[in-house]
């Protein structure tokens, strides 16, 4: 009996062989159980596939708009800002400031996040708020900014960290602080990446 | 003075260059401290835990944190809490030196760099943080903060396998 070779047997799962051959090989399947197992096998291994290739993509799609969700959820504890691709002139390293942009995000880039007072609490809250909103304006604005240096306002209790300056590069991102009990918060500086494509690597952009 | 008096000073000039010649080979010379006294630099670190944050298809009621990771309750709040495993891959500490930049390879090839800026009172330091991609473009092209000691700040956001990287930083001694 002729045995199947196991390349027909994928160009036939693939649907790359012309009609002829594919019937002849249909019939030379009827007669090999071996072969029809390794063809179920192969559909298997597809449908598998599939589903991961799907379910790993949905899901990292998922998780990463959720946290940018949960993050306006609460836009006061959102202290930062999201940064636009920045307009690139000619030359490695050559960017330009929209001058209202350049403002807005100095004022959103002067973050010290600081444990909040016990007696103004609100105060805070109010003025993280004000500059996230400041900051997502400045984000709107045509010319996006690049990161600058500035300097911090300085408030009368110590920080444990304030963020000086913050240059995303052409990624987007946000600043934001999130509560470890009391009145402490801890600063976070997130950055928007694609999803890894294999194995942990990151991609080359 | 005579005429020997210029090649005297050289002579006695020259161990002093010399000195500070086999100094600098040896390591970055240390930094100025306000009081003139020791640098204050020497025994300063900065801690870095990369934490792989992931999120499990049965989502648990409680996340799993790797036990050496330690007590970092910023995992269980918000946006972390949508992870639900978390996994230390990396701790390191890099030892700084004001104006001398020290890397660190993460798993996703991309290169951590940390450099003390300057040294402030009450155990404040001022210190600069960079992730470049491999082959040297940037990912965050810079953070600086002013970090009190032991103080964390975290980084987040690079993906990894079906993750994120979550990079938690502290200066510590």
């Amino acid at each position: 009996m002729r045995r199947v070779e196991p390349l027909r047997l994928m160009q036939l799962h693939d649907g790359e062989l012309p009609k002829v051959e594919a019937a002849e090989l249909a019939r030379l399947l009827a007669g090999d159980p071996d072969a029809r197992a390794a063809l179920a096998g192969l559909d298997q291994l597809g449908d598998f596939l599939r589903r991961y290739a799907d379910e790993r993509s949905a899901g990292v799609g998922d998780l990463a708009s959720d946290v940018m969700a949960r993050l306006d959820e609460d836009p006061a504890r959102v202290s930062g800002w999201r940064q636009h691709r920045p307009a690139r002139l000619t030359g490695g390293r050559r960017w330009v400031w929209g001058a209202a942009g350049a403002l807005a995000a100095a004022a959103a880039l002067t973050l010290l996040f600081v444990a909040r007072r016990p007696g103004a609490p609100a105060a805070d809250a109010a003025r993280l708020a004000a500059l996230g909103s400041a900051a997502r304006s400045a984000a709107a604005q045509p010319g996006p900014a690049r990161g600058v240096l500035a300097a911090a306002p300085r408030e009368p209790s110590e920080p444990g960290v304030s963020i000086e300056a913050v240059d995303f590069g052409p990624r987007n991102g946000t600043i934001f602080m999130v509560p470890v009990g009391g009145e402490a918060t801890t600063p976070v500086v997130w950055v928007v990446d694609p999803p890894a494509t294999s194995g942990g690597e990151a991609r080359s952009l | 003075m005579t005429r020997r008096t210029p090649v005297l000073f050289v002579l006695l000039g020259l161990p002093l260059v010399a000195g500070v010649a086999v100094a600098e080979d040896g390591g970055p010379p240390p930094p100025p401290s306000a009081s003139g006294a020791a640098p204050a630099t020497a025994a300063v670190s900065v801690e870095v835990m990369v934490v792989y944050a992931s999120r499990t298809k049965q989502r648990r009621d409680a996340p799993e944190i790797d036990p050496k990771i330690g007590d970092l309750p910023e995992l269980r709040q918000d946006p972390f809490s949508l992870y639900d495993r978390f996994e230390l891959l990396q701790k390191e500490r890099l030892p700084l030196h004001v104006a001398v930049p020290r890397s660190l390879t993460l798993p996703n090839g991309r290169l951590l760099v940390a450099e003390l800026l300057e040294v402030l009172q009450n155990d404040v330091f001022r210190v600069s943080t960079s992730i470049t991609r491999p082959g040297g473009k940037e990912f965050l092209a810079k953070l600086e903060v002013k970090a009190r000691r032991g103080k964390p700040f975290i980084v987040a956001g690079q993906s990894y396998r079906d993750g994120i990287l979550v990079l938690v930083l502290r200066v510590v001694k």
